[in-house]
């Protein structure tokens, strides 16, 4: 009798563990996938085990103890990578607004890894985001790359660090000659007023913290230093938004200057001079196609993102920060519209967006040894009928349309 | 007009302070939670210099009497409940905005017992509540805002504890658009820089504000910081675990979302007053807390009567959302002087403590009890009205 009782009592010990796939190798198969590179392919089937892509490949032999996923009718991609998002903060635009100049602000000591943002995210099959500081300072911070859902929420920040955020153009001095009648002594009375300034503070920062190294005395230089020399070592990418024309042409004669690891973010007015970026080979995160304005008098097209890529630049999505714009699978399919083929467009929200973030070692791609973020569609994932069924973050099922939205958090 | 006020005020305390104080006097009472979690039935306390000298328990017959002939004084409450006096942590009452500095934001240097008025009506009325020593602690408006003081409030009270801890605070209401720092990024940013700053020159070297917040690192001085968000606790625990503080969090309302973070930590918390509309996830927050080992406090924080109020209140609902009533009492007796380092002092009924006693009619946590009298260092300093207080016998018997 109470044998007979053991392996109810195990499996209902056992059931959550099983729910998050963490106990057995897991095969999925059936389905077309999306590697992060070429068309959707017909009979490949994945394994995953650990929290990692085993193999992926035709006809994988299921290993002893294997859960068999049988996906027929599904799509699968990676999933997908959200270049520049301000998911989890409390603004759109977060900053520290008391200098112009904080490169050592780590964004990530002020993210809400609880937050809804990430849920929402999540349900739009993005299970890697950017995060950015604010567009308010000259040098906002730092960026941190997080996954929208699984594990312990520590664990979730997989790279700190990952780039320094610069902004261009009239938005780092919009606010600071306290226009709405602030006090004389406010700290909004301060430099830049105009692009010129705001270029000029960049220039110092770099001087200054070049100068910092070479009269260096044994200590330490202070962290706002730290960063800056990492910047110009290469040790971190220079994310720096630039919209109009000018800027863009002004973010290209920096990085000559300081010879930075440089990605434009937004980019609006590329449109204009797409083999002007093509010849310099800076990546780009481009701005959301879908949305009509943009700030510095840039103009949008709606076929900048085809362009680019036709001219050779590597181009990555992002939803932005405060932007208005939608789910970043739209965004992909709103670049399709403007002319992007849809394979190109898959791999900016996956593979190219993993490079540009220089973590294609980790996320981005169906390829062993890598992450297993998996997305199961319901339909081609561009269709605008197409929804998750099934997400996996380092093999745990984090959404599942049929529990009716998965383990969330 | 004012000195008469003043010595109206006084010369009751004062003079019950000459009187009563100096003399000794044996407390019966019917049941004593000496500390949260240990009982006595029938406990005689023998007080003497504002301490509690002796414990013992007398006859259920009542054959025995101990103490009754060294006692000078013999105070009987019958079948009352004797607890130990509440300790406020976190008390604001000052004039409006007296408890921050406006113009900068750290100020570790500001101590709040200059803040401190002993002549106001709240602190009676702090008595009536059961609560007999408070942290007078500086509000929430500053990254840190200076150390707040542990005293027992009110005229018999001079002395301060100016070392109480140093208040931080990382939520919303300390950002100001006018000066640093204006986001908790900025904050966590600005904390690291001046710690950092600390650890990368010599003390001869330190500026005023390096030397004030030089005694936090490596737990030096106890540091209380407010944080309600899950962010602001996140950051808030990032902090304490990199720069080794020793510290409590204020506030954490939002620590439902975070109990893995807050239990990994493990660090107490001081839960601010329910208010009566609070959500069930707020009410259950402090037996959660409880049930991961989290030591948990309650604080009344507010001036106006109704918040004081609310520190027994908290005990109330807490208790009826899951704390055991033992952790809830801790949480206002032994559990703040734990934080404070002063459980030799108060928090609780045992031998050499301060006579700080509260005497109810029932357990304190049943809303049906009434507090009959409140001593404090062996001093009756309020009781309750009318034939409620209960026999009160006084003899005058040889030392």
């Amino acid at each position: 009798m109470i044998h007979s009782k053991i392996p109810l009592v195990l499996s209902i010990l056992l059931a959550p563990a099983f729910l998050h796939g963490q106990t057995s190798p897991l095969l999925l198969r059936g389905a077309r996938v999306f590697t992060g590179e070429g068309p959707f392919r017909e009979g490949l089937s994945i394994l995953v085990d650990g929290g990692k892509i085993r193999a992926v490949g035709k006809d994988l032999p299921a290993p002893k103890g294997a859960r068999i996923l049988d996906l027929e009718g599904t799509w699968i991609t990676p999933g997908l990578i959200d270049g520049n998002t301000s998911l989890g903060l409390p603004s759109p635009h977060e900053n520290e607004e008391s200098s112009e100049v904080t490169p050592q602000i780590k964004v990530s000591e002020g993210l809400d890894l609880g937050s809804a943002d990430f849920r929402f995210a999540l349900h739009g099959g993005v299970t890697t985001a950017c995060v950015s500081p604010g567009g308010k300072n000259v040098f906002g911070g730092l960026d941190v790359l997080v996954k929208t859902a699984g594990g312990p929420e520590g664990a979730r920040i997989f790279k700190d660090a990952v780039g320094l955020r610069i902004t261009l153009g009239t938005m780092p001095g919009m606010g600071n000659l306290a226009f709405r009648g602030g006090r004389s002594d406010s700290m909004y009375f301060r430099r830049p007023t105009t692009r010129m300034g705001t270029i000029w503070e960049i220039r110092r920062a770099f001087y200054e913290a070049q100068k910092n190294r070479e009269s260096f005395t044994g200590k330490e230089p202070d962290r706002a230093t730290r960063v800056l020399l990492a910047a110009l070592d290469h040790k971190i990418m220079v994310r720096m938004t630039a919209r109009s024309d000018a800027d863009l042409r002004t973010a290209l004669r920096l990085a000559r200057e300081f010879k930075l690891r440089l990605v434009l973010d937004e980019a609006v007015d590329a449109y204009y001079l797409c083999d002007v970026l093509a010849a310099a080979g800076f990546p780009v995160i481009a701005a959301p196609p879908s949305v009509p304005q943009a700030g510095d008098q840039a103009t949008p097209h709606l076929d900048t993102i085809a362009l680019l890529a036709k001219a050779g630049v590597k181009v990555a999505l992002q939803t932005g920060q405060g932007l208005g714009a939608q789910a970043l699978i739209r965004e992909a399919a709103f670049a399709v519209r403007g002319g992007l083929p849809r394979t190109k467009a898959l791999e900016a929200v996956t593979s190219v967006a993993a490079e540009v973030l220089g973590v294609e070692d980790r996320v981005g791609r169906l390829a062993k040894g890598l992450d297993a973020d998996i997305v199961v569609w319901s339909a081609p994932p561009l269709r605008l009928g197409s929804r998750p069924l099934r997400i996996y973050i380092e093999g745990n099922l984090v959404h599942s349309e049929a529990s009716g939205g998965g383990s969330g958090r | 007009m004012k000195a008469g006020a003043v010595a109206f005020l006084v010369l009751p305390f004062l003079l019950t302070s000459l009187l009563d104080a100096q003399r000794s006097l044996a407390l019966r009472v019917g049941r004593a939670w000496l500390g949260p979690d240990q009982k006595l039935e029938r406990p005689v306390f023998l007080i003497d210099g504002g301490k509690i000298v002796d414990v013992a328990q007398r006859g259920k017959d009542g054959s025995s009497s101990p103490f009754a002939s060294q006692a000078e004084r013999v105070l009987d409450f019958g079948e009352a409940v004797a607890t130990a006096g509440f300790l406020d942590l976190q008390n604001l009452t000052a004039p409006p905005g007296e408890l921050h500095e406006r113009v900068e934001s750290l100020t570790p240097r500001l101590r709040a017992e200059d803040a401190y008025d002993p002549f106001l009506p709240s602190w009676k009325e702090l008595w009536r509540r059961g609560v007999t020593s408070i942290c007078l602690s500086p509000d929430d408006q500053n990254l840190a805002g200076g150390l707040a003081a542990f005293l027992k409030p009110g005229p018999t009270e001079w002395k301060a504890r100016e070392e109480a801890f140093l208040k931080m605070s990382l939520t919303r209401s300390m950002l100001n658009r006018e000066r640093r720092p204006t986001s908790l990024l900025g904050a966590v940013d600005y904390l690291r820089e001046v710690f950092e700053g600390i650890g990368r020159t010599e003390p001869p070297a330190w500026d005023p504000l390096q030397r004030a917040m030089a005694p936090c690192l490596e737990g030096g001085r106890t540091v209380g910081i407010a944080a309600s968000t899950r962010a602001e606790i996140r950051a808030a625990l990032n902090l304490v675990k990199e720069f080794r503080l020793r510290a409590f969090l204020i506030g954490v309302e939002e620590g439902a979302d975070e109990m893995e973070a807050l239990r990994a930590a493990g660090i107490p918390v001081v839960l601010r007053a329910f208010a009566p509309s609070a959500p069930k996830r707020a009410l259950e927050l402090p037996a959660r807390l409880a049930k991961a080992g989290i030591p948990v406090a309650f604080c009344g924080e507010s001036t106006d009567r109704y918040g004081l109020s609310r520190l027994r209140t908290s005990m109330y609902f807490a208790i009826r959302n899951g704390l055991p009533p033992s952790k809830a009492l801790a949480a206002v007796t032994s559990v703040p002087a734990e934080i404070l380092k002063l459980k030799d002092r108060v928090g609780g009924l045992f031998k050499g403590r301060d006579a700080d006693v509260c005497i109810w009619s029932r357990a304190p946590w049943d809303p049906r009890a009434r507090l009959l009298a409140v001593l404090r260092d062996g001093t009756l300093l309020w009781k309750a009205p009318g034939k409620d207080a209960t026999k009160v016998s006084t003899r005058t018997g040889a030392r």
